[in-house]
């Protein structure tokens, strides 16, 4: 199964995350999840994952590298922050 | 005088003769249109055109009841053709009976003429006159009867004729009356001729046409109540910008000229009474007022607002002056074209972007092209024919009928596929709450019901094509190419109209197909899954298949099937570990319609909450951070520990060797037990420091030996243990060990508690000869020398002076050589100067000489393969310098850099 934007997912911590942004960098795309409460409501928890297609199948992983994370959480910011009302 | 009388009636002839060719011309005309009219007859003329063009205005109306402004614009149409018909036909009868006058008057003409009458009436005059005379004479009453009779009969014709005559006079003064209106239905512009009201305005679209029939209708009133008749209006605005190529028209000395900017400033406005010869110039130069008065007639020019009237010549002359002149003809065009004998139908341009259609002749057509470049030509009027009119007549209403009934037929089909969308509405929304599979059948069915009705649609379609072209449609497509096209797009607009859900339907259906077979394969999944559950029960994880469900325990086999299924299953405890960088995704729990609701609802709540967001972000990038850093802490301490066990392993490993050393070692002395004590003095690695240690294994090793040993093999007897000395060399222990046997020495001679460091050599020397004191007193045994020499190869007899290299190597000193009891041995100085012996890890025992090249490197690969150091020897240096002069070689001093010599002299003790 291959995700797209806005689509909602439940992890394996069992809680349910919007695909809220996205963002490619250095070839790889990323999202950023945020916590939802059955479509109702956006929750304050958020996660970055990046999604990697394997097989066929869409992968997300958690950021190991702090370089990493630091650089996709600005491209994040700048994303949110550039959204217009 | 006479001249003048003869001259006169000449003039007055003339006159006449003018006057009665003119009415001849007028005659004939009038006998022409007569001719005409007979000719073609009424039923001939074409009213069909109008009367279909009504019929279509009042179909347009039915179909656009919905549509009250298209109603109104195509009444409009209709009243229009209606009052076009209305018109033709009065107007064509009026000209009718004044063709029938004219008939009249020219029988009156040719049989009974004025003339006639008179002379008749004169004849009769005379005969009454004598008739009354001869009744005046006569005396018989019955002949005066006969001549009263004759009398009367004569009077009565007189009267009769005179009555004619005043017939025949009004008679006159009325054609002369129908000769001037005959006259003014001349001047009528030709465009009210049927034939010019062409029906295939209407290609034009409905509103745009209305705006051209209505502007249409304009040019008719004016030119019916025109009596001026005038050419094209050509009309030119010259720019007002300052470009020197702009051409201004200005006077000078009362002419006008025209010129550019620079001519006019720099000729006339600077040179007020220049010459002008330029002869550009002088093209130029020509006065607009020049040409309208050389070339007068009546095609109006326009140029700045100004009117001109000039011939056609003049407009040519215009043309080729102001190549920029626009045509912009008026209805002066029109009612100024022959179009009584048309070749071709023309568009003409009109004001506002409008355009009328025009029949004109050949020459006008030329005409018309070379002044007006934008006109088009449309079509040839040749083939205009009876046979035509009559079929079009006879397939019209026929054509409109079958129409009719087809845009019925697919009104109703249409409100059938209405109701089957609106139920399919219905059921699709019913269709995410119950059995999708049977409401999806449902779907089917209502499907193939539509799919048939339009089928039906197709099928009338392909019947009315059919029908058309039955229809002549060659003849059809020729004389109505315009309306045959309406006809076919509003039905294909129809059934494209009726097609439109269809599309949507079938889009919908492949949805929903899509959306159960993704349902079924879950299905088939989830009973793939329950039966490897049953069937794989165990306990190697706990796994997941959905949300909110309960993970049960399967073994690997069933684990691994599961994974087969679900690319993304939930593995909870065992396998977790193994996974754990991996973020699994149990759901996309949406369906389609839901997701593309929910994306505008999230995106919009997205916004709104964007600081939130923002902060969210943020949390997780700290705390993600935090965690990153604590586990590359985690990872650099682990790696620690792991450096810290392998070093403690390797140190654990040379204890051993150590130890296993040791062992052999004592093994050997054992092998003499009764003859050789042995003290061996041990150092620990971390003394000697690595890597030293790690390769040699064995720091220091002083093994006292007495000649003796030779025998050490011969008897393999172990070593007695109380005979060995052994103490640790570390810095912060010091321990002795003396062993039973040796209480007396350590008691006599060294203070074992002493550091290393203070272990001097002096204390060396006085354990070495205590410990050999104590070997002599314990072990008084006569040496077989004869056997000795068998022991040699493989061991070593190393007394006395110690050596240390200064990587650590020590060596133990050979006194006994001195003592002459190594005589006996065979002791190859050359071979074993300073070697080191190895055990190899089959038994063998091998030496590799210190002067050997890469000598460390082969001990060091040695000990890798798995060989054992068993002893290093030493050579005091002098001596092997000496033994190797003594042999004519020249000693490399280098090699024994290498070796530093800690004890020149030898330990000096004898056993």
């Amino acid at each position: 199964m291959r995700y797209e934007l806005y689509d909602i997912i439940t992890l394996d911590d069992d809680k349910q995350y919007v695909l809220s942004y996205e963002a490619f960098y250095n070839e790889k795309k990323y999202y950023l999840l945020i916590e939802t409460n059955d479509q109702e409501e956006l929750l304050e928890g958020a996660m970055l994952v990046r999604s990697e297609i394997e097989n066929d199948q869409t992968n997300l992983y958690m950021i190991q590298d702090e370089q990493e994370l630091e650089t996709v959480h600005n491209i994040f910011q700048k994303l949110i922050e550039a959204e217009e009302k | 005088m006479n001249n003048e009388l003869d001259k006169e009636p000449t003039k007055i002839d003339e006159e006449l003769k003018k006057i009665e060719d003119e009415l001849d011309i007028i005659k004939k005309r009038i006998t022409a249109y007569y001719e005409e009219f007979i000719a073609k007859g009424m039923e001939n003329v074409d009213f069909v055109g109008y009367e279909r063009l009504i019929l279509e205005a009042n179909l347009a109306i039915e179909e656009r009841k919905a549509f009250p402004d298209e109603v109104k614009q195509y009444e409009e149409i209709r009243e229009f053709y209606i009052k076009e018909i209305t018109d033709i036909i009065n107007s064509t009868l009026q000209l009718e009976n004044k063709i029938t006058y004219e008939q009249y008057f020219e029988k009156v003409k040719e049989e009974k003429t004025i003339l006639n009458l008179k002379a008749r009436l004169k004849v009769l005059e005379e005969a009454i006159i004598k008739v009354t005379e001869e009744i005046k004479k006569e005396k018989d009453p019955n002949e005066i009867k006969r001549l009263e009779a004759q009398l009367q009969s004569h009077t009565n014709a007189k009267n009769k004729i005179n009555v004619m005559i005043a017939a025949q006079e009004n008679l006159i003064k009325k054609l002369d009356k129908d000769i001037s209106e005959l006259n003014k239905v001349e001047s009528l512009p030709e465009e009210i001729q049927i034939d010019d009201i062409s029906p295939f305005v209407l290609d034009i679209e409905p509103v745009a046409n209305v705006a051209a029939l209505s502007y249409h209708d304009k040019i008719i009133q004016k030119a019916k109540n025109s009596k001026v008749v005038k050419g094209p209006k050509l009309k030119i605005n010259l720019p007002n910008s300052e470009a020197d190529n702009n051409i201004y028209r200005f006077k000078f000395d009362g002419v006008s000229y025209v010129g550019n900017r620079t001519f006019l400033n720099q000729t006339l406005i600077n040179n007020p009474n220049i010459q002008i010869d330029d002869p550009q110039f002088n093209l130029k130069a020509i006065s607009l007022e020049g040409i309208a008065n050389n070339y007068k007639g009546y095609n109006e020019v326009n140029i700045n607002n100004q009117n001109f009237y000039v011939s056609k010549k003049g407009i040519e002359k215009y043309r080729e002056f102001f190549p920029q002149l626009t045509f912009i003809p008026d209805y002066k065009v029109i009612s100024n074209l022959d179009t009584k004998y048309p070749d071709y139908s023309v568009d003409v341009p009109l004001e506002r972007g409008n355009y009328i259609t025009v029949n004109v002749s050949k020459k006008d057509f030329e005409w018309l092209q070379n002044i007006t470049p934008a006109i088009s030509f449309r079509k040839k009027i040749k083939g205009y024919l009876k046979e035509t009119t009559e079929n079009l007549k006879k397939s019209i209403p026929e054509l409109s009928e079958k129409k009719l009934n087809i845009i019925n037929l697919i009104r109703n089909k249409s409100s059938i596929i209405k109701d089957k969308i609106q139920n399919k509405q219905i059921l699709i929304n019913a269709l995410f709450h119950v059995d999708r599979l049977f409401i999806a059948e449902k779907l089917i069915d209502i499907e193939t019901v539509i799919a048939d009705e339009v089928l039906q649609i197709k099928n009338y379609l392909e019947k009315f094509q059919e029908a058309t072209q039955s229809n002549k449609e060659e003849t059809i497509s020729y004389l109505f190419e315009g309306n045959t096209y309406i006809i076919r797009k509003s039905l294909v607009e129809s059934l494209n109209q009726s097609l439109l859900p269809l599309e949507s339907l079938k889009k919908e259906r492949e949805r929903v197909s899509d959306l159960l077979l993704e349902k079924t394969k879950n299905r088939n999944k989830a009973i793939e899954a329950d039966l490897i559950f049953k069937e794989e029960k165990g306990n190697y994880c706990y796994v997941s298949i959905a949300t909110g469900s309960i993970p049960k325990g399967v073994t690997k086999e069933g684990y691994e099937k599961l994974l087969a299924i679900y690319p993304n299953l939930i593995a909870n405890e065992t396998l977790k570990q193994a996974v754990i960088e991996k973020t699994k995704v149990v759901t996309a729990a949406l369906n389609i319609k839901e997701k593309e609701k929910s994306i505008t609802d999230i995106r919009q709540k997205l916004i709104e909450k964007k600081k939130n967001t923002l902060s969210s972000l943020n949390k997780f990038y700290e705390k993600q951070k935090e965690k990153i850093q604590k586990m590359h802490q985690e990872f650099k301490e682990n790696q620690k520990i792991k450096n810290a066990m392998k070093q403690q392993d390797a140190i654990k490993k040379n204890k051993e060797k150590i130890e296993r050393l040791y062992k052999q070692q004592e093994e050997l002395s054992t092998a003499d037990s009764n003859k050789i004590n042995v003290l061996r003095v041990r150092h620990t690695a971390q003394n000697l420091g690595l890597p030293t240690a790690a390769i040699l294994g064995v720091a220091l090793t002083v093994a006292l030996t007495s000649a003796s040993l030779a025998s050490a093999e011969k008897t393999q007897k172990p070593l007695e243990a109380e005979t060995a000395i052994e103490f640790n060399l570390d810095n912060t222990e010091t321990v002795g060990v003396l062993e039973k046997g040796l209480d007396n020495l350590t008691q006599q001679t060294i203070d074992l508690t002493t550091n290393v460091n203070n272990l001097t050599q002096q204390s060396l020397l006085n354990l070495k000869k205590a410990a050999l004191e104590i070997a002599k007193s314990v072990n008084d045994k006569e040496i077989n020398t004869e056997k000795s020499d068998k022991v040699v190869e493989s061991n070593f007899i190393n007394v006395g002076d110690t050596f240390k290299s200064v990587d650590g190597l020590v060596a133990s000193s050979r006194d006994d050589l001195e003592q002459g009891k190594m005589q006996s041995l065979k002791y190859d100085i050359e071979m074993t100067a300073v070697k080191i012996d190895l055990r190899l890890a089959n038994g063998s025992i091998t030496s590799v000489s210190i002067f050997e090249e890469n000598a460390q490197d082969k001990v060091l690969n040695l000990i890798n393969e798995g060989a054992e150091v068993i002893a290093y020897l030493g050579y005091p240096q002098e001596n092997l310098d000496e033994y190797l002069k003594s042999k004519g070689q020249i000693v490399e001093t280098g090699r024994f850099k290498n070796i530093e010599k800690t004890e020149q002299k030898g330990l000096g003790g004898r056993s």
